[in-house]
């Protein structure tokens, strides 16, 4: 898959994966390796640039094995951005399906 | 490459970062790498998944500017928008580039250290000097008149001095709208005809100096043997305030050059018949001497062209 493609989605698919629950890390990087096959060391960069923005807050925590996780969790600001990518996504790609559909049974 | 060396290495290429920003990421990758290797994946291959370490910490890196190149951005980024603005005010105010103006403001720089040379010479050294020895065989009592005079030769050559730097100016400006004519000729060039010019106007009376542009290199000056040709321009009359200007500042310098030379003479024959004194003032009159005519030949390059190509 296109890599510019990916980085485009790639914002919303970690709002979507974290908006239900908090995860740490390398459960974040399997929920999307799920969706779309992404190089696993580009995500912290983008985590870091959602924590910047604010859309996301973080939190340590103790784990039964080994050292304390961090945990990712999605502020209001997130929802919100959420639901504005959800809506812009869906109406993108609705449009670019009518218009795939459209050239094909011309 | 196994779990340590991968951290290490990162934490080398990420030292931009302050300490406890980085700890923070080297932790987050060590857990991941943990977490990945307790699925059963073995530790290079967990380590492999992260790809290149170079384009990764490009990536972090990237992703961090927000706190590490905050200020150099800014900085950057208000600079260009000064550059832009400044570009195209200058193109509106005339066909100028910003490299064009840096250009003006070193013209006028020289133009202005040419202006202050000439104000040490004529007003502090020439005008100062001549005047006070003028009113010194007064013994004083005309003080008054002598500050006066020096005053007003001062306001004079400053009046000349603004005049003249924004007449040179003008017509340095016109040819770097003119892109084309502006690589050949330099500052001094246009000082150089801005003075033939201007002092040519004056006398006649009538501003012929707005309509072009001085010559372009083509028709600079003809050689020897070409002017040697050409019957000499018969421009009686139209340099003499130049004249009368360079005569009076040369009068002094020629009485300076010559009072200086007799003591100097008058202290080797003391020096010769008696015993002798301090060299420091055989150089304090030589250095007078030489000053002197330095300035007499600098008034000589000054003396409009056209003229000295009559007389000869």
């Amino acid at each position: 898959m296109n890599t510019q493609f990916k980085k485009g989605v790639l914002e919303l698919i970690v709002l979507q994966s974290i908006s239900h629950k908090d995860l740490y890390g390398y459960q974040l990087v399997t929920k999307i390796s799920e969706v779309v096959d992404v190089n696993e060391g580009t995500i912290y960069p983008l985590l870091k640039r959602l924590l910047n923005d604010h859309l996301l807050e973080s939190y340590l925590k103790e784990s039964t094995e080994g050292p304390p996780r961090k945990y990712y969790h999605i502020t209001a600001a997130g929802i919100s951005k959420y639901q504005e990518l959800l809506k812009e996504w869906n109406e993108f790609s609705k449009r670019v399906s009518d218009f795939l559909e459209e050239e094909n049974n011309e | 490459m196994n779990k340590q060396e991968f951290l290490n290495q990162l934490e080398k290429k990420l030292d931009r970062i302050n300490e406890a920003e980085r700890k923070d990421i080297l932790m987050e990758y060590g857990t991941y790498i943990d977490d990945k290797m307790a699925t059963g994946v073995s530790e290079e291959d967990a380590v492999s998944g992260f790809g290149d370490v170079d384009e990764l910490a490009e990536e972090i890196l990237d992703a961090y500017k927000i706190n590490t190149d905050n200020v150099q951005t800014k900085v950057d980024k208000t600079l260009d928008k000064v550059y832009v603005r400044s570009e195209s005010l200058l193109n509106r105010l005339g066909n100028l580039s910003v490299n064009d103006f840096f250009h003006i403001v070193f013209d006028a720089f020289v133009l202005l250290i040419i202006l202050f040379i000439g104000k040490v010479l004529i007003v502090d050294l020439l005008g100062n000097l001549f005047i006070s020895l003028l009113f010194s065989f007064s013994g004083g009592y005309l003080s008054f008149i002598e500050n006066l005079l020096e005053f007003l030769w001062a306001i004079v050559y400053f009046l000349a001095g603004v005049f003249f730097f924004f007449s040179v100016m003008s017509r340095r400006i016109n040819r770097y709208k003119n892109k084309a004519s502006i690589r050949q000729v330099g500052v001094m060039e246009d000082i150089k005809n801005t003075w033939n010019q201007e002092s040519r106007a004056l006398v006649n009376g009538n501003d012929d100096n707005e309509e072009k542009l001085p010559p372009l290199p083509k028709d600079r000056a003809p050689l020897y043997h070409q002017r040697m040709k050409t019957p000499p321009i018969n421009n009686e009359g139209t340099h003499i305030l130049a004249k009368i200007l360079i005569v009076m500042v040369a009068i002094p310098v020629v009485i300076a050059l010559i009072s200086f030379s007799v003591i100097f003479f008058a202290m080797i024959f003391v020096s010769i018949t008696q015993q002798a004194t301090s060299i420091g003032l055989y150089l304090i009159f030589l250095g007078l001497i030489c000053g002197s005519i330095s300035v007499l030949w600098f008034l000589v390059h000054v003396w409009p062209k056209k003229e000295v190509k009559t007389d000869a």
